[in-house]
């Protein structure tokens, strides 16, 4: 079975620091994976990466077997690979539907513009608010309108940079049951996050990262027990966090 | 060789505008688009007090100390105000400095003038005949600029500009003012500029619109040194001070050709190697 | 799992202002239809109220500006990439007439202002791959110096420039082949036939150039304030806002950054060449600094990023400046700089001051975020209430 998104031998160097070093793994069409690491394990640097937003040292970075890295950054978002940011990046003084509005323009979406960015608002839970300036949005919605904005872009696959930091509990549960949906309706999701508790019940496979490189790959729980992973992230203390 | 020696004592003048725009960019993060204005003024200034008869010197005295003052004014009336907000501060300060150009225009017209020189005959340097006063100027510049590189690396306060110039809420849990350290740097910084414009009027000629070349230059170094880095800043005020005289002296109308060329060099830099030749980090 | 709209218990009440509903999204996506039927057809029928010619001049000229201040807004509003040297675009289009013109009188003034805009959206293409990556600070540097060098290129060319005089007996809009007619049928149905044919060649010429450059106007406006407020013009503006953002939502930055800028730039070409039409000549004024800054004092008391504000300041610091100041003391008739002068202080004093819902709205527009001022509360207020 071909992969939808093959990392090989990934490195990503900045002078003498190696932040990323020959990561190899790929992502079945369908998947739900989860990143993890702990602060500079290289996850943010390798979503880069993988996202067109950052050109690797060396090594090669495939979408259903066709290389990233020469395609300008909104190609590779036209090719179907879209992402979140960790710290949101609305458009601050535009209404949440026009923040939906400009990738279906970019994408080159006909028709009624209007209707189809309410209905991707629909899908997070926000169509209320269409009207709204996104500066004055809570954070939870906030990051409900950066999913709506990558989900616009129609992808294939998605990529979560940590959607659950600064949320709430119940925000949490919220957006948790919007990824769960999409990936219902057929999105590749690849999610970074630390709130390892609420992400493993996302994702059915977990990478986790260490100094630049892959040292589990594989079940949660498995990996979640691995000792290299406990040492390395978790220092030592070996137990999950539940949040 | 001819070339050599005028280009270094060029080097040595545009070095004195450049330092000042770039050090006020490395500290208080503002792009003073009225920076051309304090060489202006100190030209204009020093010309106004030959003018009234008084010796050369306390002219040049008088341009420069003009061109300080004409900083603090700036920095305390303007700038303070409006600091952190990037666009008001360009559209301000391109607003001063139409305002001083229109200023001068009033009071002396669009025509050009012309201020005598320092010290009258040529002396010869590595064999080439200059006028004295073209030398005395690369001096002054040039000593100039190594007591100011010598205060910023050595002094106390040194260390305080570029405490500032690194990290400024940091700088301020030290004990530093930034907003103060912004003034004086503003101030010396016209000062500079100032300086440079008085060494520069004898063998040039003063226009209303004479700032714009200067502010080019010292923005055609920042780009070329990389922002912020103080020898890139040095190695580019050489680079376009040859060019400045390479240009004026071998190609026809070369005077008036450098400013089309110094814009030349900076969109090619900026395709080219947008760090500039030391920068490390792309803008 | 259903996906209707989910009520989230734990999100908290709207912070000061609550959003207000659909008219917010609509002005984003529509200007003021009243100002829209107004303007054209006071315009039009102005020179039927009003004998003054020389006013009527210079309203055409204020006419001109609009263009100027139009071609403006649609990069530095729009796109935030803040041009400091509009000048350099304006006066490339003027010369470009000019001198064709002067060479080639057998060129004819439609061919010659399709000339201005190539030459001129060339210009755009030329400065505005070099400045893609340059950000607020240096773009301003790079665009004024570009437009001192064009200055400086002038001199070079003093023979076929004129220099400091510039060139004078550029072919008027009166001699087009199209504008000509035009201008004059235009003249005929709103002063009425025998009234336009009593009049000395002069005053005629003075009407043809009223009815050409409103002509010309109202369809660049139009096209500018259709793209800015159409599908293009959110793209446009979400670059201001975050360019980062814009690429992760699929946005092909560089062909809207550098479209916008030969657009700008093509627009300000024909407004300049049309300019030199005009007023039969041309010189250094219309490449200076002080032209540059004037459309942006423009800009900042109409009000970025809408196109029809910017218009509306035209002809207010237009007629200011060519007329009204003139009158006021012989001082300013006598040192026309200081007009220039007044107009900088002013603007200087109102960006220190900035009293409210004067100036902010502008350097909102420009800086593509909330309020100038740093306070999160103030953010919240003001660009609840700051839209144009």
């Amino acid at each position: 079975m071909s992969a939808l998104l093959e990392a090989d031998a990934v490195t990503r160097r900045f002078g003498g620091l190696t932040a990323v070093n020959e990561v190899t793994f790929s992502v079945e069409q369908g998947a739900a994976v989860g990143l993890i690491g702990a602060n500079g394990a290289g996850k943010t640097t390798l979503f880069n990466c993988l996202t067109g937003f950052d050109k690797p040292t060396s090594g090669d970075v495939r979408l259903r077997g066709k290389s990233l890295l020469k395609m300008a950054r909104h190609k590779v978002v036209r090719a179907g690979v879209a992402r979140t940011f960790q710290i949101v990046k609305p458009f601050p003084d535009l209404p949440v539907l026009a923040n939906v509005m400009v990738p279906l323009i970019a994408g080159g979406t006909k028709g009624d513009l209007k209707a189809q960015a309410m209905a991707v608002l629909d899908r997070v839970g926000l169509a209320a608010r269409a009207a709204s300036p996104s500066s004055q949005l809570s954070e939870g919605d906030l990051k409900r309108l950066e999913m709506a904005r990558a989900l616009a872009t129609k992808p294939v696959l998605l990529l979560l940079d940590e959607p659950f930091a600064g949320l709430s509990v119940s925000e949490i549960g919220v957006l948790s049951d919007t990824i769960r949906q999409l990936r219902q309706d057929g999105t590749t999701l690849i999610v970074v996050e630390h709130k390892i508790g609420s992400l493993l019940q996302l994702v059915d496979r977990v990478v986790a990262m260490d100094q630049g490189a892959v040292i589990a790959d594989g079940e949660p729980q498995a990996v979640m027990r691995d000792p290299a992973v406990v040492t390395a992230y978790l220092g030592g203390g070996a137990h999950v966090d539940t949040q | 060789m001819d070339v050599l020696v005028q280009g270094a004592l060029t080097s040595a003048v545009i070095a004195l505008v450049a330092l000042g725009f770039s050090l006020v960019y490395g500290v208080g993060g503002i792009v003073n688009l009225a920076h051309g204005s304090f060489f202006m003024i100190g030209a204009y200034s020093a010309y106004a007090m030959t003018q009234t008869g008084a010796p050369l010197l306390v002219a040049a005295v008088v341009g420069v100390l003009a061109a300080t003052l004409a900083g603090v004014l700036l920095e305390r009336l303007v700038i303070a105000p409006i600091r952190h907000q990037e666009v008001a501060v360009l559209i301000a300060t391109l607003a001063v400095a139409i305002l001083v150009q229109s200023g001068v225009q009033f009071f002396y017209g669009g025509l050009e003038r012309q201020l005598p020189g320092f010290v009258d005959g040529a002396v010869s340097v590595f064999g080439v005949t200059l006028q004295q006063t073209r030398v005395l100027a690369g001096l002054i510049a040039l000593v100039t600029i190594v007591v100011v590189l010598l205060v910023l690396t050595r002094s106390p306060a040194g260390r305080m500009v570029r405490a500032v110039a690194q990290d400024e809420e940091a700088s301020r849990l030290i004990g530093v003012r930034p907003e103060r350290v912004t003034l004086y740097v503003l101030a010396i910084g016209a000062g500079l500029a100032g300086l440079a414009g008085v060494l520069t009027a004898p063998y040039g000629v003063l226009t209303p619109t004479m700032w714009l070349l200067p502010l080019t230059q010292a923005f055609a170094i920042v780009i070329l040194g990389g922002l912020g880095s103080i020898p890139g800043t040095v190695l580019a005020s050489v680079v376009v001070g040859f060019l400045d005289r390479f240009v004026a002296f071998n190609v026809k109308d070369g005077d008036i050709k450098v400013g089309l060329v110094t814009v030349a060099v900076i969109l090619a830099t900026l395709v080219l190697r947008p760090q500039g030749l030391l920068g490390k980090v792309a803008h | 799992m259903t996906s209707t709209t989910v009520a989230d218990p734990a999100e908290p009440a709207a912070p000061v202002a609550p959003p207000t509903g659909p008219s917010r999204l609509k002005r984003l996506l529509r200007p003021n239809p009243l100002i829209l039927l107004a303007l054209p057809f006071l315009l039009l029928y102005l020179p039927r109220f009003v004998d003054n010619t020389t006013l009527l001049q210079q309203v055409a000229v204020g006419t001109v500006f609009v263009m100027f201040a139009a071609s403006w807004d649609i990069l530095s509003g729009y796109t935030g990439q803040v041009n400091f040297g509009h000048a350099a675009f304006i006066g490339t289009g003027a010369y470009t007439v000019a001198l064709l013109s002067k060479y080639e009188p057998g060129v004819s003034n439609e061919l010659a202002l399709l000339a201005a805009v190539a030459v001129a959206a060339a210009l755009g293409l030329l400065i505005g791959v070099p400045c893609l990556r340059l950000k607020g600070p240096y773009l301003a540097l790079a665009t004024l110096s570009v437009a001192g060098a064009l200055v400086q290129l002038t001199f070079i060319y003093k023979s076929q420039t004129g220099g400091e005089d510039g060139i004078a007996g550029v072919k008027t809009v009166v001699d087009g082949a199209v504008s000509g007619p035009v201008g004059e049928a235009l003249s005929k149905l709103v002063l009425g036939p025998l009234t336009f044919g009593a009049l000395t060649p002069f005053n005629q010429y003075i009407y043809v150039s009223y009815f050409v450059t409103l002509v010309v106007m109202l369809l660049m406006v139009g096209g500018l304030m259709a793209l800015g407020y159409g599908k293009r013009g959110l793209v446009l503006r979400s670059i201001q806002q975050d360019e980062l953002a814009a690429e992760a939502a699929g946005v092909p930055l560089t062909r809207y950054k550098l479209g916008a800028f030969v657009l700008s730039a093509a627009c300000a070409g024909l407004a300049g060449g049309l300019y030199a039409q005009v007023q039969g000549t041309v010189a250094l004024n219309l490449l200076a600094v002080d032209l540059s800054l004037l459309i942006i004092i423009i800009a900042a008391f109409g009000g970025a990023g809408s196109i029809i504000g910017p218009a509306i300041g035209a002809y207010i610091v237009i007629l200011l400046q060519n007329y009204y100041l003139d009158r006021s003391t012989d001082l300013f008739l006598e040192h026309p700089e200081l007009k220039i002068g007044t107009f900088a202080l002013l603007l200087i004093v109102v960006l220190i001051v900035q009293p409210r819902g004067l100036v902010p709205p502008l350097l909102q527009k420009l800086s593509g975020r909330g309020s100038p001022s740093r306070s999160a509360g103030a953010t919240m207020a003001e660009s609840g209430g700051a839209q144009p």
